[in-house]
């Protein structure tokens, strides 16, 4: 799940947590330039590829920012 | 150092009617029709106004209602009504305040949409002064004056939310005015003195909803949107530091009447010296859009409380939603600190009742108080008559479609109804255990 919300979407259940940018726009920013907004973009997708690639054995929170 | 001390003055009004002269005679507010429209419709984002009388439990539904305002007037000591509004911004709280009891003003109106869309708009509500709707909200027992306004073009809704905050505001000042000879049906004295005796130190987090203009609060006239926890006295609140605005009708918005007659404020009043110490209110705003920003929220409000040496803190909410989570973590870090802490708060409990019903919460929450279901549908009769529109707006993010309120209704959820959603449960209607 990405979300701005990571703590609360733990407590719901949520294993794999991507940070999200805010509540009115997780998977965007909409103050950044387009070529800005396009990485940021690409980051939370990387993340959240990762985070599907991964194995857990506890919930765990993924930042966008990571390798 | 003295205490802060407010002599508090009502001036009870049975009758509200239109006649020659705005004054007050006896129980009977006189209004001069013509001299209060010219006053409520000055600014230039209005094209007029319809002044109408509501009664007391009169079948009649008043439709898109932005603010309602209680009559006050300060008439001693130092400080104006409204500070940062309608007067200067001074030190309020002490001298004399006059208040009419039994009698509040409606601001309303179909502000225009201007294109907006989705969550923020000005959406519209309802609002029944008998039925069943009538014990969702505290104003079907007084007598109301309804300003219903029509709006001039070329204005944007900031300039809408001013006027129609400011119009309301100087309406209620100059109703109060009219008690001035008067003599009181009641005198308050309201101080925050220290108790004889060592009694529990208890604070009241009271969260305020400012999210832009269609859902905003003011502080001394200032826009509450980036509020950090500020530390307030209740007798600021008399005097109208605190106010509503917002161009929004939703059921979930503090009117200015309910910052002037807090009900968890007068209960603590009431109660101080005897039962507990009040130690004053923290002000604090929800709806930060970062899990960081909602942290410090909740730090800066367990702060307060234990610099002001509480040993318990009552919370309630500022509108709906993620705000529940500042509060939360609020009350962690204050339990986590011995300070014990109830909330009251509405349910999201979906239309049945039966869901999870608040969209985060923390083990330490162990003491809440529910003031009902925000998502039970609504069904209401028919009103013998409409203050206003036949039809209001709903479903903003198609653009709007008329819905008929000139017979009977039924809202899908209650966040529609204004004041029914209201974060200090004010109303008559109540729940029995099963």
């Amino acid at each position: 799940m990405i979300t701005a919300l990571g703590p609360v979407a733990q407590e719901l259940g949520a294993n794999r947590v991507v940070r999200g940018v805010k509540i009115p726009h997780p998977c965007g920013d909409p103050t950044l330039e387009p070529t800005g907004d396009h990485a940021l973009r690409v980051g939370l997708a990387r993340a959240a590829l990762r985070a599907l690639a991964t194995k857990l054995d506890a919930a765990m929170m993924f930042d966008r920012a990571a390798p | 150092m003295t205490t802060k001390t407010l002599e508090l003055r009502t001036f009870d009004v049975d009758r509200v009617v239109f006649g020659d002269r705005t004054a007050l005679e006896g129980r009977t507010l006189v209004l001069d029709r013509d001299e209060i429209a010219t006053l409520a419709a000055s600014d230039p984002a209005f094209a007029g106004v319809d002044v109408i009388l509501v009664k007391p439990h009169e079948s009649v539904r008043i439709p898109q209602i932005t603010d309602v305002v209680e009559p006050r007037v300060k008439s001693g000591g130092a400080g104006g009504i409204f500070p940062g509004l309608l007067s200067p911004v001074e030190p309020v709280g002490t001298g004399r305040t006059d208040r009419l009891g039994g009698v509040a003003v409606v601001t309303a109106g179909a502000v225009p949409w201007l294109g907006a869309k989705g969550l923020f708009v000005p959406h519209d509500s309802v609002l029944d002064m008998a039925g069943p709707g009538a014990d969702l909200h505290p104003y079907a027992d007084l007598q109301l004056v309804v300003l219903r306004f029509r709006f001039a073009d070329g204005v944007d809704h900031e300039g809408y939310e001013r006027a129609l905050l400011m119009a309301g505001e100087k309406v209620a000042r100059a109703l109060a005015l009219t008690a001035r000879d008067a003599e009181p049906t009641a005198v308050d004295m309201r101080a925050l003195a220290t108790p004889a005796v060592p009694l529990p130190r208890i604070v009241y987090a009271y969260q305020v909803q400012s999210q832009g203009v269609f859902l905003r609060s003011r502080l001394y006239g200032r826009v509450l949107d980036e509020l950090q926890p500020s530390l307030l006295h209740p007798n600021e609140l008399a005097d109208g530091a605190l106010t509503s605005g917002g161009l929004g009708g939703h059921g979930a918005k503090m009117h200015t009447w309910m910052h002037q007659n807090n009900a968890l404020v007068e209960r603590l009043m009431a109660g101080h010296g005897t039962r507990w110490d009040f130690a004053g209110i923290v002000l604090h705003r929800g709806h930060f859009y970062l899990y960081e920003d909602k942290q410090r929220v909740g730090l800066r409000i367990a702060e307060s409380a234990t610099l002001l040496g509480a040993q318990g803190a009552v919370f309630t909410l500022g509108g709906a939603g993620n705000n529940v989570t500042e509060v939360m973590l609020a009350i962690q870090e204050c339990e986590r600190r011995g300070i014990k802490t109830v909330l009251i708060t509405w349910e999201h409990a979906g239309p049945d009742g039966s869901d999870y019903p608040l969209p985060f919460a923390v083990p330490d929450a162990v003491a809440i108080v529910s003031t009902g279901n925000l998502d039970e549908p609504l069904t209401l009769p028919a009103m013998a008559r409409v203050a206003g529109d036949p039809a209001i707006r709903v479903r903003p993010e198609i653009g709007g479609v008329p819905f008929p309120i000139d017979a009977g209704i039924v809202l899908e959820r209650r966040t529609f109804y204004a004041g029914a959603a209201n974060p200090l449960g004010f109303g008559r209607s109540g729940s029995v255990e099963s």
